[in-house]
């Protein structure tokens, strides 16, 4: 019952917003004028939308691959379970539980023009200071690796669980065969990880997707638009600028992608418990 | 081979060093910063060498901080409790149905879990409008469950399904109803999938602030996160007093941490097998 009103129910009303013309003005009505998918044709002719779109492909690249890659080295660091490497994974596993309003602060102190990173740049005297957060072609990026830092620690917890699920046997079988650290992983560690690292690359793509409050502590999708994603325009369209149905349009756009990974994870995971 | 024991671990070691400066040192300058006055922020951001002050701290700390700091545990621990209440019988449901209508449930809750909170909170506004619930607490704890539950239900399911069904079905031949067999038999024994997911749902709860600031529209109503994000987002310049609100909303997600660490680490995993 409570899903269906607060869960699905907004669901339906996001489609018929979508459709229709609505603002603050008329958002309490129960009828809204209907326009068809007009609120569609204006975002798929608006530069900004189609910014947004190349923007969000790129943050959710860069965030699942930094994420996924430097989670399985710092999986591979940190399998030993001596007590220096149980030290690191609590401080990687605490600062996933930070709010990111709280990472997220730290990180806009550390990269603004007048922060850490840009005192230890210019005291090193390597480069002039990096202007991370308000250099339009940038920021976005700035802000993508923030969102990585903030999902590492999932991954590497995650990818250390799938490490230690593996026989040891396998591995030292390999050793003894002459192969290489490199050539084990490759081709022993790796294949047998491949179903977690499968849904990891799924939960991490809607994990990053889904990115909303780095972007809105760090940057406000700015400077101008150049690191507003799809769900930050939703938002924008909707509270910032008063239209809701074309910030509808663009979440049911959103929902679209969203609903595509998930089909995909759902079926991941049946192939998995079927096998 | 790669993160073998012994003396030629040495992609090991390099590792912990490099994970120990990317998620130490941000911690160490929220701490530094909140600890700094204006001049010594401006003077040397990088500097770790300083006089610490507490008067950042004293310039945040005011009644209105405590206000902020009520809403936020009366939604934190408003949106657990709800989780709770509903999300367990759903998950034992789920558990015990297998039925087509389950299969359905269980896939929906997957896709519902997986939507953007910046999407679902433009119809939650009308909804929430609807009801009379904009500028109260309630509406952020109404949205903050929507947001939660269905990943608090799917995270909960395996949990009831290692209960033996013998167990249950003992306990009903002996007359027991179906609300008994559930708060007797099968609660105590996932005692610690209720405590994990508690947790999980309640920090995140804590840090949440998107609904926060799009519901509430009076400054006194607004949670501790809601505060931080607005300043930050439209002034972020005076960052003494900003780290050091940051470090008083982290503060009781560390006791947490503590308390919970292992739980917490186990719960994670078994959320991405679900």
């Amino acid at each position: 019952m409570f899903v269906a009103v607060f869960g699905i129910y907004p669901l339906l009303e996001l489609f018929r917003m979508s459709v229709s013309t609505v603002g603050f003005a008329n958002i309490l009505d129960n009828r809204w004028p209907f326009v068809g998918f007009d609120n569609f044709s204006t975002l798929f002719d608006s530069p900004t939308f189609s910014e947004a779109l190349t923007n969000t492909l790129i943050f959710v690249t860069l965030v699942v691959s930094i994420s996924v890659v430097g989670g399985m080295a710092a999986a591979l660091a940190l399998r030993a379970a001596t007590l220096p490497r149980r030290l690191t994974l609590a401080l990687l596993v605490f600062v996933w539980t930070l709010p990111p309003v709280v990472s997220g602060s730290v990180w806009r102190f550390l990269f603004s023009s007048e922060g850490v990173v840009n005192e230890a740049i210019s005291r090193t005297h390597i480069h002039e200071p990096v202007f991370w957060l308000s250099d339009p072609s940038l920021s976005l990026y700035s802000v993508a690796f923030v969102n990585a830092w903030a999902a590492l620690p999932f991954a590497a917890l995650v990818l250390r669980a799938g490490l230690m699920g593996i026989p040891p046997q396998t591995m030292e079988a390999a050793a003894v065969d002459g192969a290489s650290g490199w050539r084990t992983f490759w081709y022993v560690t790796l294949p047998q990880l491949r179903p977690v690292v499968l849904v990891l690359i799924v939960l991490i793509t809607v994990y990053a997707f889904r990115s909303f409050d780095f972007i809105f502590i760090m940057t406000l999708g700015g400077p101008g638009t150049s690191s507003t994603t799809l769900p930050y325009l939703a938002y924008q369209q909707a509270f910032t600028l008063g239209f809701f149905d074309l910030g509808a349009a663009v979440a049911v756009i959103a929902g679209l992608f969203v609903a595509v990974t998930a089909a995909f994870y759902v079926r991941l995971t049946r192939r998995e418990a079927h096998a | 081979m790669i993160g073998a024991r012994g003396q030629r671990d040495v992609f090991g070691r390099v590792g912990v060093v490099v994970l120990v400066l990317l998620y130490g040192v941000p911690l160490v300058y929220l701490i530094a910063t909140s600890l700094k006055n204006r001049v010594q922020i401006f003077d040397a951001p990088a500097s770790l060498l300083f006089h610490p002050t507490f008067s950042s701290y004293e310039s945040v700390i005011s009644s209105d901080l405590a206000r902020a700091a009520a809403n936020t545990a009366i939604i934190a621990f408003g949106t657990t409790a709800l989780i709770l209440v509903l999300g367990t019988p759903a998950a034992y449901w789920l558990s015990r149905n297998r039925s087509f209508l389950a299969t359905v449930a269980v896939a929906s809750l997957i896709l519902l879990q997986m939507v953007p909170q910046a999407t679902t909170v433009i119809p939650l506004f009308k909804v929430m409008a609807l009801f009379g619930l904009i500028g109260q607490l309630l509406s952020v704890i109404l949205a903050d469950a929507s947001l939660l539950l269905p990943f608090a239900v799917i995270l909960l399911r395996p949990f009831f399904d290692a209960v033996p069904a013998e167990l249950e079905e003992a306990a009903s031949i002996d007359g027991a109803s179906r609300f008994r067999v559930l708060t007797r038999i099968a609660l105590p024994l996932v005692r610690n999938g209720l405590l994990t997911v508690g947790t999980l749902v309640w920090i995140i709860a804590w840090g949440e602030f998107l609904y926060a600031i799009t519901f509430l529209t009076e400054e006194e109503r607004l949670p501790l996160s809601a505060l931080l994000a607005r300043q930050i987002s439209q002034f972020g310049t005076d960052w003494g007093p900003l780290m050091a609100l940051a470090v008083l909303i982290a503060l009781p997600v560390l006791v947490v941490f503590v308390l919970t660490e292992r739980r917490l680490r186990e719960g994670l995993v078994l959320g991405a097998e679900r």
